[in-house]
């Protein structure tokens, strides 16, 4: 074939050329450690790296978001402990203040005590966490939660939770409010709550009862277990009653249901309607006990019954049962706000947990994502630089050819 | 012996031309597109004798040029597909490294944007968390504007660069019509001696022609030729340079057209044109910088239509309803006009709103009526026809709400020519149009609009979530009428619906939710309008669990100084991975990666195809250069060579004159 001379240089020119535009992008990579350095050099990692990096981010953003509910959650239930160690204190000071050998003046000493706790628990309703909102607010964070008012303690908060997002469709609530922890408490034993009739002249006392199979409420006023004396000579007898004042089937120790008067024997179980209480000492006639459907009262309700009951002086046998059943109440109010507590701090431990390994997927996520797109996007350095070197020796290679042979021509000769 | 002398003198002129020749092409060895050239040498008619023929000497027959039309040909048609091909990769790939730049790309603004939002809702309460999602938010904005101001640029340098090419087409098609009236004077093709140089120069012209546009060329009897471009359009008629213009395109005053002749008003051929330089520019134009602008344009219609959805179904900490989130012409409530083409008969004009962002696509649209009644809506992207309609009356929507046509509600306000043609560019200015809103930390609405409560006093167990809603729509309406009370009637198990005026005349109070405690208790779900038959409250969505007891009620109410929830800001930071576009398969980040992969991998391909027609092109030349390129070494051979044959005519000149002398010697004596 026959070649031109221009053809022979322009070989050579484009050599050098094509030699150093490779040499110059594989500097280019080794300078950044980036494999990929335009979306053309490879469209689809490209994608893949824009992908990732989402991934890798959002993923992060999680774990941030994890950290701040843990924080949250670690401070509630630094809360939490305070009141259950708190509740734990004034059911000492109950069980102490039920004590035959305390006297009215002690028990004032022990009222002073509750109530100073009372003042406490309230305090600690209304903490605020790290960043100055209420901790039991709900979702109103600006809003105190719990105010003392003639009628009691209001919430002033809502009754949301509010959620974080710690992982791609997993959400956790990062707190409880107020009206679950601290109002919303079921009294008496849970289903139903016991209590003598405060112009009751016997010293007969009634303990809190449980729930046989399933306890049938009689609404709204409950059943009344009603003390009379029954026949010649008179046996003290009682009757059960329901809120519409119509007679209640007993059952009797057989398991029996029994209509009528039934003798009175102390600490016997009465059973009726699902429920099993049992009345102590010595009634008479014309003494009443109510057996009604547990409702929502809150702590700090039941705290203040056990003050005013401390208060109240109990120096005849009537007056003792009295105390006796007011703080026999007051017991299992308080046993019944130490396990809704219960409750709250399981399933704070619940969460934290849930958070922790959520965290764990979430870091081996994004370790893997990061691998992934180092993978994909970072350069292989041994690689690089032998390529690098092997470019270089090319274009030097290149360049001492085309030296050579633009050095070569007839004319040098005709001379 | 006269004839002797005329014979060496013949060859002293032969070698002379033929030195000159060889001359000529060691001097035009590095001019573009010359052949070289060779003196064609003959015998003399020999001179019949007695004893034979004898030889009369040598004659230049002609001075030819080395050259093969098929070549030369092969190389402007691979010159065409190379130059577009070179710079539409050069175009491409400055969209390319617009778009792959990690920092200065969409996708980080988009994630800071939705990691601050997380932020806010970890901590609704925050001002300062707040502070850094509208920062963000402002941020995501700017960076939507910088991208299409970049685009923007490029667009301009596409007009600018077309106007050049343009003029350089006309400064060579004015050349040629020259060179044209030079080959027809020099004789062309007639007297047998052909113009070599003046051959070259034309096709060296007409190559530097291919470079900016793709030409086919017809050879006149005359010698000159006829030049067309595009699928057949006159450039060059013999001695006359026809030319070409731009011109605005009718739609769009900014987007410059090739159009034919030099008045700037001939037909429009930039559609026609598919190689060369002009050629490349124009398909960059068409295929990516256009595409990626509408594809940036949708994200950001994407993203401005979800959130402003979704914020408006929030409640700020002022406890108002979220306002509108950002401002975009185009969306709902905010219609975009099309551009009336610049020939239209009437002065109607169409307006449009994207009603469904997931059924957009890039493409753009026209709208046409031939007869001023009929209209017909046209993609482009694909030129299938989507729509067509008689308008019954003005103003004229199309199609009927809920309908749209791949997204769009079109409006025309008037009555129109026969004729006229809009164009509808739904996602075009986007980028650069989308604007914040909100400037206040307290007009985020993170919090959702409704709280559901049990009463405190409840004796059951029955408990009721926060209510949910799909639709802005009613909010208004329902958060600012009075509390909805649901009460439980343990009789009927029913939960008996009071409370809230759902519009005028439309109160309720008549309605109960049938709820049966020994069935529903693990949860039951309502949507309380669909319940209750009360349209204003549809959407409305919550959940009854648990045991409730007579009597017992539930509130659903305006979720009041709720600082702390973060119910609606989880929502909104939900759209990072919500599918709202492409028919609800593709989300934001993704769309956005989509267009950049896609030009990534335009780019990759132009680079590809690029290189490979550089080296057909590369051989190309080679082919034309083997035949018609100057060898020097060939020519230092042939100037050897002539120069010894002019050396040995002049010694027959001298044996002629020797022969002469001897024979007046003789004479002489």
């Amino acid at each position: 074939m026959r070649i031109s001379t221009r053809q022979i240089q322009q070989f050579g020119i484009d050599s050098i050329l094509g030699q150093q535009t490779k040499l110059s992008k594989t500097q280019l990579q080794v300078a950044t450690g980036r494999r990929v350095l335009l979306p053309s050099d490879d469209p689809v990692a490209t994608t893949q790296v824009l992908r990732l990096r989402q991934t890798v981010d959002t993923t992060s953003q999680y774990q941030a978001n994890a950290d701040a509910a843990a924080n949250r959650l670690v401070t509630e239930e630094g809360v939490l402990d305070g009141v259950t160690t708190l509740l734990q204190r004034v059911r000492e000071l109950a069980v102490q203040a039920n004590n035959a050998v305390q006297t009215d003046e002690t028990r004032r000493y022990l009222a002073a005590e509750v109530e100073q706790r009372l003042g406490e628990l309230v305090g600690l309703a209304n903490a605020k966490d790290g960043t100055g909102d209420y901790l039991f607010s709900g979702t109103k964070g600006a809003t105190q939660p719990f105010a003392k008012t003639s009628v009691g303690y209001r919430y002033d908060g809502d009754q949301s939770q509010r959620l974080v997002q710690i992982g791609a469709g997993r959400q956790i609530p990062d707190g409880d409010q107020g009206a679950e922890v601290f109002q919303l408490v079921r009294n008496g034993n849970g289903v139903f709550v016991t209590a003598a009739n405060p112009a009751n002249t016997g010293t007969g006392i009634i303990d809190p009862g449980h729930v046989l199979d399933s306890f049938v409420p009689s609404l709204p006023n409950g059943y009344s277990i009603q003390f009379s004396d029954v026949g010649v000579p008179p046996v003290l007898s009682y009757e059960v009653f329901d809120s519409a004042s119509n007679p209640v089937p007993v059952l009797d120790p057989t398991g029996t249901p029994v209509l009528g008067p039934i003798p009175y024997l102390s600490g016997e179980p009465i059973e009726f309607a699902g429920a099993s209480v049992s009345v102590a000492g010595q009634p008479v006639a014309g003494d009443e006990f109510t057996v009604k459907s547990s409702e929502y009262q809150d702590i700090f309700q039941t705290l203040e019954n056990l003050i005013s009951a401390l208060h109240a002086p109990a120096t005849d046998p009537t007056q003792r049962a009295h105390l006796g059943n007011n703080i026999n109440r007051a017991l299992t109010d308080i046993d019944q706000a130490m396990g809704n507590i219960l409750v709250v701090r399981s399933s704070i431990g619940a969460r934290l947990n849930a958070i922790d390994s959520q965290k764990y997927v979430n870091d081996e996520y994004l370790l893997q994502s990061e691998q992934i797109l180092s993978s994909i996007q970072d350069l292989d350095y041994a690689e690089a630089i032998s390529r690098l070197h092997l470019q270089a020796a090319g274009l030097e290679a290149s360049q001492a050819a085309y030296m050579k042979v633009n050095g070569l021509t007839m004319f040098n000769f005709m001379k | 012996m006269g004839n002797f002398l005329s014979i060496g003198i013949s060859g002293l002129l032969a070698s002379q031309t033929a030195l000159a020749t060889t001359a000529h092409n060691v001097a035009n060895v590095n001019t573009p597109g010359y052949s070289r050239q060779r003196a064609d040498l003959a015998t003399r008619l020999p001179q019949p004798t007695g004893s034979g023929f004898i030889g009369n000497g040598v004659n230049v027959v002609n001075v030819r040029r080395v050259y093969d039309q098929f070549t030369t040909e092969q190389v402007r048609s691979h010159t065409a597909l190379n130059s577009r091909l070179a710079v539409y990769y050069d175009l491409a790939s400055q969209v390319d490294n617009l778009l792959a730049d990690p920092d200065a790309g969409l996708a980080p603004a988009l994630q800071n944007f939705f990691d601050a939002s997380q932020g806010v809702a970890d901590n609704p309460s925050s001002i300062p968390a707040r502070q850094v999602f509208i920062s963000e938010a402002n941020s995501l904005v700017e960076r939507f504007g910088a991208i299409d101001q970049r685009l923007a640029s490029l667009r301009d340098s596409v007009g600018t660069r077309l106007q050049d090419l343009v003029m350089q087409v006309n400064s060579l098609a004015e050349s040629l019509a020259k060179v044209n009236r030079d080959i027809t004077l020099a004789g062309g093709n007639l007297t047998g001696q052909p113009p070599n140089d003046l051959f070259d120069r034309r096709d060296e012209l007409l190559r530097e022609l291919s470079e900016l546009v793709p030409v086919t060329t017809l050879e006149q009897d005359d010698g000159s030729i006829n030049v067309f471009i595009g699928n057949g359009q006159t450039l060059v008629i013999g001695a006359d340079a026809r030319g070409i213009s731009t011109m605005r395109n009718p739609y769009n005053s900014h987007r410059v057209e090739i159009s034919m002749g030099r008045t700037g008003s001939g037909p429009i051929i930039s559609d026609f044109i598919t190689g060369g330089e002009l050629g490349g520019v124009l398909e960059f134009r068409r295929d990516v910088l256009e595409p990626t602008e509408n594809s940036i344009g949708r994200v950001a219609m994407g993203l401005a239509q979800a959130m402003n959805e979704q914020h408006a179904q929030g409640i700020d900490l002022n406890n108002t309803l979220g306002k509108q989130f950002f401002a975009l012409r185009g969306l709902p409530g905010d219609p975009k006009q099309a551009l009336p083409a610049s020939t239209n008969g009437s002065s109607a004009n169409i307006s449009f709103v994207v009603a469904d962002v997931a059924a957009l696509t890039t493409s753009d649209y026209t709208v046409s009526t031939p007869d001023g009644t009929n209209f017909t809506v046209t993609r482009v992207s694909d030129g299938q026809v989507v729509g067509s309609f008689a308008p019954g009356g003005y103003p004229y929507t199309y199609p009927a709400a809920p309908a749209t046509i791949d997204g769009l509600q079109l409006t025309i306000d008037g009555p129109t020519a026969p004729g006229d043609t809009f164009l509808v560019e739904p996602t075009r200015s986007a980028a650069s149009d989308i604007r914040m809103l909100i400037s206040n930390v307290k007009e985020i609405a993170a919090a959702a609009p409704l709280r559901g409560e049990q009463v405190k006093d409840n004796l059951g167990n029955g408990k009721i979530t926060n209510p949910d809603v799909s639709s802005a729509t009613n909010l208004p309406g329902i958060i600012g009428a009075a509390p909805v009370s649901l009460v439980f009637e343990a009789a009927t198990n029913r939960l008996v619906v009071t409370g809230g005026t759902a519009g005028a005349g439309n109160p309720l109070g008549a309605g109960w939710i049938p709820y049966n405690p020994a069935t529903d208790s693990n949860g039951a779900d309502f949507d309380l309008g669909a319940a209750l038959g009360i349209p204003a409250y549809n959407g409305v969505t919550f959940t009854v669990s648990g045991a409730p007891l007579d009597g017992d009620t539930f509130t659903i109410g305006k979720n009041t100084d709720a600082s702390g929830d973060n119910r609606n800001m989880l929502k909104l930071a939900g759209l990072q991975d919500a599918a709202l576009l492409e028919g609800g398969t593709t989300n934001l980040q993704t769309a956005y990666g989509q267009t950049v992969s896609g030009v990534g991998a335009k780019t990759h391909q132009l680079d590809i195809n690029s290189r490979a027609q550089q080296t057909i092109l590369d051989q190309a030349i080679q082919a034309r250069e083997e035949i018609a390129g100057v060898n020097m070494d060939e020519e230092a051979a042939n100037l050897i060579r002539f120069q010894q044959s002019y050396q040995a005519a002049a010694q027959v000149i001298g044996a002629a004159d020797t022969l002469f002398q001897t024979l007046l010697d003789a004479v002489r004596r």
